[in-house]
């Protein structure tokens, strides 16, 4: 220890500051704590523990190894129908969103057209409705009362519906193809938009004919996009559960339907556990080989700006087809969502608020023991109090992942898909984990109002995550030290450097969590309090009643919850510069 | 604060620094008077950057200290030194006006809005950017970056400003310029100063004194001059690009010190102490110490003319001994009649133009 000489004049002294204190490293280590401990609690008792606890009921009820609830699995081949059904339809639904995603993809990626951004909007717009208003969106297009029926009974002066789709299987295929087309749009196009056009003049000059490059050329670079679309939206498909529990009827069940009938219905709590594990086991493949094909997405490929690669359509020939395409995809994607608003303000042939006024009537033959109205304001609180527990684990763990990609590289390669796992597990398997697991001691929440929006947490946060790491990627590290030198304690800089630098990102992530937590369904069919229902809740209750009156309020309440996402998603769109985020 | 006061500035005692057990600083030693500009110097990765940024706060030396105005400072946040750092890429906060990058940090040592007001403009008219407040960071260009970066920096009064290749990354000719400005303004300010860079022109032009660095350690520490007239050692006299180096061994030593090499004899004013006859060294003849004489002089060469290359105020003339494929390079000034290549040309070196290293 240098002493300071007496030469040292007065005014210089008065600077003189303290070695780094005690409290202050404390505080340093204090935030290192924080920063790993909240999310990993979280994780753990929210994630793993539930999970573990599915595991256990299935496999180990007493403590040790025991078969028994896997040998309907085995035995009974109405399971293996479930199994089948669930894959044989994932698949056809699969390739109906690539039939009519493609097509839509190439256009989005080659042509500049007037409108485009809208209607690029629109058409992911689907993608982000809730099932529920999904499903009911096409019960009233498609449904016995259904806007398409009505028309068609006009028209021909027939007595009752010609269309009998309700519980069929066609209409499962057309709601999950409506749900992923979007995905392929988004997925192939946002890729096929940035191939460099360079790569087909060169393989032209050589020689090769149009449709030699499209084969040689765009096909093979094309390929692992489409693939990693293809399997993601297998995935939704495969999960599927809202979809299929309101639009299939009591006749069709993928496994994560049949894991809610056998918990709730059957409440046969081992058998659902297998099939969840099951379930897991599917989604966990799936999840690697989305994760693989994505590694090989991000190949060194040279990727060009969109203005370098579209133009707008010149030929005749080429603007029918841009047309064409574009309406086809308008007509499907928009056609439910407009008959769901027509249906829920008409009635008796002429146009009315009695369904949305019903809303606010508490009558003693509703199944509710409220006003359905409060429904909304359930919501509202479950989604707030969501947006604020995403936002406080997507930092954190948004941090944990850059420091660790900083400092531990290879841990960082771990560590982020085990944070992406709860994206690939389904949401009824999670609502079934919290009631045979938070429902006891150690942590027994059955009676907790908070458990809800915890469930809707981990399935938000991932969104959080993946639109605030970007941005975290991308800041310079000095631009810290910089405020740091220029007299900015840590704090200080995190207000004034990291969180306005954020700040977008962030209120995308807010938006995806508020939007999410609103729609959720699966989860919270399995957790919520008949008391406390949410909008989704409501709404499938509605649905399961007969009556046009409930049917009604099951349209209005869809057409609240789709307003309400739809600006969700505007807003986000808005929000966004560029293409930054990863999704 | 005069510069010779008895207590320097700012002293770093010993800074030893390693990043995952490769050594960066090794036992390094550096002192800065108040109102001075010194500028560490040397090649990329020599530790210079990592020297700033300990004596910055930015890295914690794993052993020595960093004392300030009599004070150990080694363990006090970054944050509160009260020291300025200009960063090589400027590093402006990409989402504040020109006027808030300059003010941050006025707020956060809390100046009134009045004074804050009152700093700004005073600084950007000192830089010649009075109307540029209110404009985005990104909308200036390269130079105009700079300038708001040094103001940033010079903006809070800091005890010490620190600059990390400040011209690094703008084009030749604005660097020049904009070196002559700093070394105006940092003058006029009598700001202490200390400059990385690893351009000896640079360092020359701004520095006071230079501290030579090369992996991890001091090389030289001294004026511009006395370095380029007296290299410590054959890594400083390489860095400064000198190329006319051979080996020769020492004939006498008094009354004048003779040398011999593939030149012939040479007679360099002075030898490195403890030199014995018979000793090999290594001899350097700096490029500019050379002029073109038919008469006899001390240290006269004949050499045979490789190739001319004009370089305006200067043309580098590449010669080599008869018989020999020893090249020398020497700056002569342009002549009116020149040989052709392939003419023996006569040239005479001067006696403090040779440089001996021992061993």
């Amino acid at each position: 220890m240098n002493h300071p000489p007496h030469s040292v004049p007065d005014p210089i002294r008065k600077r003189l500051r303290t070695r780094r204190s005690l409290p202050g490293r404390m505080l340093a280590w204090g935030g290192q704590v924080l920063l790993w401990g909240v999310p990993l609690l979280f994780f753990g008792a929210f994630f793993f523990y539930p999970l573990a606890a599915i595991f256990r009921l299935s496999l180990f009820p007493e403590g040790h190894l025991v078969t028994e609830a896997l040998r309907p699995l085995i035995e009974k081949s109405y399971y293996a129908r479930v199994l089948w059904f669930t894959v044989w339809q994932a698949t056809a639904s699969t390739a109906g969103a690539l039939l009519l995603g493609l097509p839509a993809a190439a256009i989005f990626s080659h042509y500049r057209f007037p409108g485009k951004a809208l209607l690029r909007a629109l058409t992911t717009l689907p993608f982000v409705m809730p099932t529920v208003v999904v499903a009911t969106a096409f019960t009233a297009l498609l449904g016995p009362r259904g806007m398409l029926n009505d028309i068609l009974r006009t028209l021909f002066h027939l007595d009752s519906s010609p269309l009998h789709l309700q519980n069929t299987i066609w209409i499962i295929l057309l709601a999950h193809v409506f749900y992923n087309t979007s995905v392929v749009i988004r997925l192939v196009g946002g890729f096929w938009a940035n191939l460099d056009p360079r790569l087909g003049a060169a393989a032209a000059v050589l020689g090769a004919k149009p449709w030699q490059r499209f084969r040689q050329i765009t096909v093979p670079l094309l390929l692992p996009a489409v693939a990693a679309a293809s399997l993601l939206v297998f995935m939704f498909n495969f999960t599927s559960f809202g979809v299929i529990l309101i639009l299939g009827g009591p006749g069709f069940a993928t496994v994560e339907v049949e894991i809610y009938r056998t918990a709730v219905r059957l409440f046969d709590l081992p058998v659902a556990a297998a099939l969840s594990l099951l379930q897991m086991l599917f989604t966990l493949g799936l999840m690697v080989g989305y994760t693989h094909l994505q590694q090989r997405l991000t190949l060194p490929l040279p990727l060009r700006p969109q203005s370098a690669t579209q133009r707008p359509p010149r030929t005749a020939g080429e603007r029918g087809l841009v047309f064409g395409v574009l309406l086809l995809l308008g007509v499907f994607l928009l056609s439910p969502l407009f008959a769901l608003v027509q249906r829920s303000l008409t009635l008796g042939g002429g146009l009315s608020l009695q369904f949305y006024r019903a809303l606010f009537v508490n009558r003693s033959d509703s199944v509710f023991f409220v006003t359905p109205i409060l429904a909304v304001r359930n919501s509202l609180m479950f989604a707030v109090t969501t947006v604020f527990m995403a936002v406080t684990i997507g930092l954190s763990t948004a941090y944990l992942l850059r420091q660790t990609e900083l400092r531990h590289k290879r841990f960082a390669y771990l560590l982020d898909p085990v944070l992406m796992l709860p994206l690939g597990t389904s949401a009824v398997t999670l609502g079934f984990g919290y009631i045979i697991a938070l429902g006891k001691p150690p942590l027994n929440l059955r009676a907790s109002l908070l458990i809800l929006p915890i469930a809707h947490t981990l399935i938000a946060f991932p969104f959080v995550l993946r639109s605030v790491l970007p941005i975290l990627r991308g800041m310079q590290p000095q631009i810290r030290e910089a405020a740091a030198v220029l007299g900015a304690s840590p704090a200080a800089v995190w207000r004034r450097i990291d969180l306005p630098i954020l700040a977008r990102a962030l209120m995308v992530g807010m938006v995806f969590a508020f939007t999410i937590s609103m729609g959720e369904f699966g989860a919270s069919l399995l957790v919520s309090r008949p008391q406390f229902p949410t909008l989704p809740i409501a709404i499938y209750r509605f649905l399961g009643q007969p009556g046009l009156n409930n049917y009604g309020q099951a349209l209005a309440m869809s057409v609240i919850l789709m307003a309400t996402t739809a600006v969700g998603f505007l807003g986000i769109e808005n929000l966004r510069y560029g293409d930054m985020g990863e999704f | 604060m005069v510069g010779s006061s008895p207590v320097p500035f700012l002293m770093a005692n010993q800074i030893t620094k390693a990043f995952a057990d490769t050594p960066v600083l090794r036992g390094v030693d550096l002192t800065i008077a108040a109102g001075e500009t010194v500028c560490l110097l040397g090649p990329s990765g020599c530790g210079k950057t990592t020297l700033l940024r300990v004596v910055a706060g930015l890295e914690p030396p794993d052993a020595g200290q960093v004392i300030c105005e009599g004070e150990d400072v080694t363990h006090v946040p970054v944050h509160q030194r009260e020291f300025g750092l200009m960063f090589q890429d400027y590093v402006l906060f990409p989402h504040m006006s020109v006027f808030d990058n300059i003010a941050f940090g006025l707020r956060m040592h809390r100046w009134s809005p009045q004074q804050i007001r009152q700093r700004v403009q005073e600084l950007l008219t000192l830089v010649n950017l009075q109307h540029f407040g209110p404009r985005k960071v990104y909308e200036l260009s390269g130079g105009q970056q700079q300038r708001v970066a040094l103001v940033r920096s010079l903006a809070p009064k800091p005890r010490l400003l620190m600059l990390d290749e400040p011209l690094g990354s703008l084009d030749r000719e604005l660097r020049d310029r904009l070196q002559d400005e700093l070394r105006t303004l940092l003058g006029g300010l009598r700001q202490t100063t200390l400059y990385v860079t690893h351009d000896q022109w640079e360092a020359f032009a701004i520095a006071d004194r230079i501290v030579l660095m090369n992996a991890g350690r001091v090389e030289q520490v001294g004026a511009a001059d006395a370095i380029y007239l007296r290299p410590a050692s054959l890594f400083v006299s390489r860095f400064l690009g000198f190329r006319n180096e051979f080996p020769a061994r020492i004939m006498a030593l008094n009354p004048a010190p003779a040398l011999e090499c593939l030149l012939g004899v040479l007679h360099p004013a002075e030898l490195p102490p403890q030199s014995a006859v018979g000793d090999t060294v290594t001899v350097v003849i700096r490029p500019e110490a050379a002029t073109l004489r038919y008469e006899a002089c001390g240290n006269q060469l004949s050499l045979r003319l490789l190739d001319l290359s004009f370089r305006g105020a200067q043309t580098v003339w590449r010669l080599a001994a008869p018989g020999s494929e020893q090249v020398l390079e020497f700056y002569l000034p342009p002549q009116v009649h020149r040989p052709r290549i392939g003419d023996t040309v006569k040239v005479c070196v001067e006696p403090h133009g040779i440089i001996v290293f021992g061993g």
